[in-house]
């Protein structure tokens, strides 16, 4: 599994760097600590056919982002 | 189905405000434009003898978007990602806007009057935005945010306090001028809880104008680009009930006809704007709820405005100063270099490094 950390990045910015994760085949853990991020994020994964799990730990967002089987 | 009307009605919801503000005393098409509150702010206190009036709309805009950040417990201060640089940006954006003679959201409020000018100025912001999003797309960043302290994030919110007691107390310390643009405004109250409501819906919708565009373009999301549409739309109804509108380049509200420099202003506001994040609206918003780097990029802002006026940068409805060319490139070039630098030569620890 492949991780991005997004952490303290804002929108645009996470969303490009998943974006770009998603072109290998690889699963992505992302984190992020924006809820923006995280909307964008997961809406952007699921759009593309990923499907999106959301787990929130201590003000950060992981994106368990998966190709849906 | 509500989720995807959202936006729209966030959009339609803007409009109608914006037609209220304009009814009860805003200059015409002026609406919610956020470079003509916070240069009119920036006079008031003093930073040049331009138009000045402390706009309640930019002190509500701020405690609306800090108050429902703290009921939905998204407000924290947070900073630390290049504020020296978006403060340089901020008035990059400024001197842009001034040049055309407003924001992304008056724009559209000046399209939606029938102002041709601002038509023109359209593809000129989409160019501004294609541009930030090639650098963007090639890794520019200004780097990760930090948690800051508490304090950092309240400071502004203190500040619109302060400037609202001030309005309400003594008054004659703030500069409010006595013609032009800056002595045309809404009574302070609804100025004020329109402002604290608009704050409050921009931070929950998020709504963004250059966000709007950049989204539609790079991820294919168009929901931001619906609520665009939707202010345009309840705006050219608005206008022409109103009998507000006035299709034509010819003596449109606070405008010039001159397109170069209405592509080209509106130009430099997308092109800082993609760089900084979001709309000058946008920044507002996000400075109130905890956001320090979007502070300074406000201050920017407001700093730029005091540059345009005090260096003469600023156009007028007579049209582009004679300084104003020279201001716009000397902007141009620091916002391409920061735009270049930050792409190509600042990669450690970077989002893609």
């Amino acid at each position: 599994m492949k991780t991005i950390d997004a952490r303290g990045f804002s929108c645009p910015e996470p969303l490009l760097m998943l974006k770009n994760g998603l072109k290998s085949d690889e699963d992505i853990l992302l984190m992020t600590d924006s809820k923006n991020a995280t909307q964008n994020c997961e809406d952007f994964a699921k759009k593309k056919g990923f499907s999106v799990d959301v787990t929130q730990t201590e003000g950060d967002y992981h994106l368990q982002i998966r190709k849906a089987k | 189905m509500l989720k995807k009307l959202k936006l729209p009605l966030v959009g339609v919801f803007l409009g109608l405000v914006s037609l209220a503000l304009v009814a009860h005393g805003n200059p015409g098409n002026m609406g919610f434009c956020i470079a003509c509150f916070l240069r009119d702010t920036s006079g008031a206190l003093g930073l040049h003898n331009g138009p000045s009036y402390a706009r309640p709309e930019v002190i509500g805009l701020i405690l609306g978007a800090m108050i429902v950040s703290l009921i939905t417990k998204e407000f924290s201060p947070k900073g630390g990602s290049a504020p020296i640089t978006r403060f340089v940006l901020g008035a990059c954006v400024m001197v842009g806007a001034l040049v055309f003679l407003g924001c992304p959201t008056r724009m559209v409020i000046r399209m939606a009057g029938g102002d041709l000018n601002a038509l023109v100025g359209l593809p000129g912001f989409v160019g501004g935005i294609l541009a930030g999003m090639f650098f963007l797309n090639k890794g520019f960043t200004l780097k990760r945010t930090q948690k800051v302290a508490k304090t950092d994030g309240f400071a502004l919110p203190v500040i619109a306090v302060l400037l609202l007691l001030g309005l309400l107390f003594v008054p004659a310390l703030l500069s409010t001028s006595e013609t032009g643009p800056g002595s045309m405004h809404a009574p302070l109250w609804i100025a004020l809880a329109i402002g604290l409501v608009v704050g409050g819906v921009g931070f929950i919708s998020r709504m963004c104008f250059v966000g709007g565009i950049r989204d539609s373009i790079m991820f294919k999301n168009f929901s931001m680009l619906s609520a665009f549409v939707a202010l345009l739309v309840v705006m050219i109804i608005g206008n022409l009930i109103m009998g507000n509108f006035n299709l034509g380049f010819e003596g449109q509200p606070v405008a010039h006809n001159d397109g170069l420099w209405n592509f080209l202003g509106l130009g430099l506001v997308g092109f800082g704007s993609v760089l900084l994040g979001g709309c000058p609206f946008r920044q507002v918003v996000l400075a109130g709820s905890g956001n320090t780097d979007s502070v300074a990029a406000v201050f920017g802002m407001t700093f730029g405005a005091a540059l345009a006026h005090n260096f003469s940068l600023a156009s007028s409805s007579a049209g582009v100063s004679e300084n104003g060319p020279w201001g716009f490139a000397i902007a141009a070039v620091i916002a391409v270099a920061i735009a270049v630098y930050n792409t190509f030569f600042n990669k450690k620890g970077s989002a893609n490094a």
